[in-house]
């Protein structure tokens, strides 16, 4: 590694810093942007800056790295946890292998934590820096395809489950930025009912501007929201969304979208592992087309367990040993308790050093996890798992069984930031 | 038509010429010893026009791991049909016939892959789980795989006289991650498959056996690409000296293909995203016997009592009103008994739920953990309550997968 660059100064980004100067890291780090985009780009970011969410690294004047987040909710178990969404990790080429990245998520990890962001997620481009700093993978994000075709006569609701399909088609109608909250609110309705683990809602700033653009249809239901675009010309469609509570408004939707079958060959779309689509095409034409993975981290480990759902019938009462060396606060032995769908992270001070010889510390046989062990485990990896993966350690192995059925999950995410 | 069951000294000529016709050039070497014990024990149909073989179907004795708990389960697989013969009924009743057979002979449960989901569909199978394909370029396996100093000195090439040994390793570690999906074979195919030449044993297959795990890989493509079949280890140390066993031919292969749970160390342990699914194949599941299904499975410790409503044609036995109660692990479906002094009106149970109705299809979704919400809304639920939805996901949660095709 070259030395660490000595002048270098890391700050928030404000209104008055250069958004063609930032614009041109960006492209030398993620590749060239394409220009209606570009002006979007330019004329959104004082406005960003504004917001304190962007730091930048400068050499003299220079930018030569940033980094930003977003706010989002992600919903956990069907509740909504304050969720910082990093995203925007660059560093110009000749400062790569310098410790600059390292330095800037150190900073940003700060920030999000001072701002009280209980947890933080991210898609990576490479993991050990972030995982240094605690993330860890999480959850997926699917493309998923079928042909337009598969979705005209979907597979009828099972005759034996009596009233399904006996009620009446939802109306659908166009939705605009003025719906905004109405979009927010529908999906938010969907993944509550679901107990959903994963999925993020933005702002409806950032909704309302994605709702204004001309070339994404979008529909609301009752209980739901659709929205789609063309994709490579007219010959294929990209589904953002098609989400809804009920039965008759998910077949509506994939029905409307079955309506392209003159036009367009595939449905390309974005949705869960357990999305009622795997179980609407009557043949096995559905499939993933692209898997992203996600990192998540776990930045206030009382306020995260404590903002979570959890399952009704789970209760257990578990000591932990958590090791977080870039957030100490959440280092030191903890009880964790859940019951009634509600739980708690409480210290319990530190460790007996002396004792009784006929008695066993217990924190000696608590779950032992660093920060990586911990965010994986919030996002339901089985402890097996993270024992064998070097994730987790102590504890036993009824520890284990409660740990795996409070926070069983299969995550997700719709959104790509 | 008539559907029988094949007898011993049928005409395997014929039989090769339906798979040949049903499923491509298949290598008979292979398939024959694999089919002959099935045929032996009366678990392949056959229909027959006269004396032509116009369509088979059989299943194999398996046993699938729910929750860390071994559930009988009959793999159903060879359903094919002459293709001058497709389109008249004759999958149908081939099918039917195997579902009575495999429900006479006890298992709870049954399990394939569809080559089509209509017919399984209609007979009550549903989607379940699902057979994953990863590819990783092979140094990126070399790099995780570093074992720890004494554990490769424990690891050792198994023969047949180890198939006991293996299913147990291959069971315990699917015990103790309280897995599910995965099946175990019985202990004469793993037997034939360590014996040259077999899925195993062979100048391109090759098996490895510790205390606590078993890899099983070969090579594809020449040498230019492995195929991990399966690491499965109790211990974080087995599973790192078995992957480097497999990842010490980097040097060779460029690539591993590798079968991998959705939940498996692999995705932990690699240092950089150089996985990425390359096969994903569905696997559907029936329940034959809705009580032992539910009894001989293993649960998370939570508490439940719902009501459920069942309603399965083609194995009257399973419908009906039950009481599904599971408590400190064990599950049990008991009919649903009226309380004579109870006031409560028909349709609802005593305490005032209302049953989620299920068919076939939505049982079998359920049992594989497919959440409730999600059952609503592709029409395979309806009816009961939000908090037994609630509770029903919390039990049955999993994400099931496979480690064999069949």
């Amino acid at each position: 590694m070259a030395d660490p660059p000595a002048d270098l100064e890391i700050r928030p980004l404000q209104p008055g810093d250069d958004p063609e100067a930032q614009l041109d890291l960006a492209e030398r780090a993620f590749g060239v942007i394409p220009g209606a985009h570009r002006d979007r780009r330019l004329r959104s970011m004082p406005g960003h800056f504004a917001t304190g969410r962007s730091l930048g690294a400068f050499a003299g004047r220079q930018p030569v790295a940033g980094a930003s987040f977003h706010d989002m909710r992600q919903w956990w178990h069907g509740r909504q946890v304050p969720m910082a969404g990093v995203a925007g990790v660059m560093v110009a080429p000749e400062y790569r292998g310098r410790g600059v990245g390292r330095q800037l998520m150190t900073a940003l990890l700060d920030e999000i934590a001072a701002r009280g962001y209980p947890l933080s997620a991210l898609f990576p481009a490479t993991m050990p820096l972030y995982r240094s700093l605690g993330w860890e993978l999480a959850g997926a994000r699917d493309t998923v395809v079928i042909p337009v075709r598969s979705l005209r006569g979907l597979l009828p609701p099972d005759a034996a489950v009596s009233s399904a399909g006996s009620r009446p088609d939802p109306v659908l109608r166009r939705a605009g930025p003025g719906d905004a909250d109405a979009v927010i609110a529908a999906l938010g309705r969907v993944h509550q009912a679901a107990r959903d683990c994963g999925p993020i809602t933005r702002d409806a700033a950032t909704v309302a501007e994605w709702l204004a653009r001309p070339d994404q249809y979008a529909y609301l239901a009752g209980d739901g929201f659709l929205a789609y675009q063309w994709q490579n010309g007219n010959r294929d469609l990209y589904v953002e969304r098609a989400e809804a509570v009920s039965g008759q408004t998910v077949r509506a939707f994939w029905t409307h979208l079955g309506s392209y079958a003159s036009m367009a060959e595939k449905v390309y779309a974005r949705t869960g592992p357990a999305s009622a689509f795997w179980w609407l095409a009557r043949e096995r034409d559905a499939d993933i087309e692209h898997r992203s993975r996600w990192m998540l981290r776990v930045v206030d480990a009382p306020a995260a367990i404590a903002g979570r759902g959890f399952p009704a019938a789970t209760s257990l009462s578990v000591p932990l040993r958590i090791a977080d060396d870039a957030r100490p606060a959440n280092s030191g032995r903890w009880q964790l308790s859940v019951s009634g769908g509600a739980s708690t992270l409480e210290p319990l001070g530190p460790a007996s050093t002396v004792g009784p010889a006929s008695t066993v510390d217990p924190a000696s046989t608590a779950v032992t996890l660093g920060a990586r062990g911990l965010a994986a485990l919030y996002a339901g990896t089985p402890l097996g798992t993270l024992r064998q993966a070097g994730l987790a350690a102590g504890g036993t192995p009824e520890d284990d069984a409660a740990l795996d059925a409070a926070f069983a999950a299969t995550p997700y995410m719709l959104d790509a930031f | 038509m008539i559907v029988r069951p094949l007898a011993q000294d049928f005409d395997w000529d014929q039989y090769f010429d339906l798979t040949n016709r049903a499923f491509g050039p298949a290598d008979e070497a292979m398939v024959q010893p694999g089919i002959e014990p099935v045929v032996a024990a009366g678990r392949a149909l056959g229909a027959f026009d006269g004396g032509r073989l116009a369509g088979t179907a059989l299943y194999h004795d398996m046993r699938q791991w729910w929750h860390g708990r071994a559930v009988p389960m009959a793999g159903v697989a060879g359903v094919k049909v002459a293709p001058e013969y497709r389109g008249q009924g004759v999958g149908r009743a081939l099918m039917t016939a195997l579902t009575e057979l495999m429900a006479e002979r006890g298992y709870p449960l049954s399990a394939l892959y569809p080559a089509t989901m209509t017919i399984y569909r209609s007979l009550g199978w549903e989607i379940a789980g699902h057979r994953h394909e990863a590819l990783v370029p092979s140094r990126a396996l070399s790099v995780m795989a570093r074992p720890e100093p004494g554990a490769a000195a424990r690891i050792r090439r198994p023969g047949p006289d180890d198939a006991a040994e293996v299913l147990e390793v291959i069971g315990r570690a699917h015990r103790d991650a309280r897995d599910c999906g995965p099946i175990t074979w019985d202990e004469a195919t793993m037997r034939r498959w360590l014996t040259r030449p077999g899925r195993y044993a062979d100048k391109d297959r090759y098996a490895y056996l510790a205390p606590d795990g078993f890899l099983g890989y070969r090579w594809r493509h020449g040498n230019d690409e492995i195929f991990v079949e399966r690491v499965v280890a109790s211990s974080a140390a087995t599973t790192r000296a078995l992957w480097a066993v497999a990842a010490s031919n980097s040097t060779v292969a460029e690539t591993a293909r590798t079968q991998v749970g959705p939940s498996d160390p692999l995705w932990w342990m690699l240092r950089e995203q150089d996985a990425n699914i390359a096969e994903r194949e569905s696997w559907m599941l029936r329940l034959l016997d809705a009580p032992a299904a539910i009894a001989a499975r293993g649960f998370p410790a939570t508490d439940l009592a719902v009501p459920l409503q069942i309603t399965d044609d083609l194995r009257p036995a399973n419908s009906g009103r039950w009481d599904l109660t599971v408590r400190a692990g064990q599950g049990r479906l008991s009919s649903h008994r009226t309380d004579p002094g109870s006031p409560s009106p028909p349709g609802s149970s005593p305490g005032g739920q209302t049953p989620l109705a299920l068919g076939a299809r939505g049982l079998a979704a359920l049992y594989a953990g497919t959440p409730v919400a999600t059952l609503r809304r592709a029409g395979l639920a309806d009816g009961g309550s939000p908090d037994a939805d609630a509770a029903l996901d919390g039990a049955f949660a999993a994400t099931p997968f496979m480690l064999d095709g069949f």
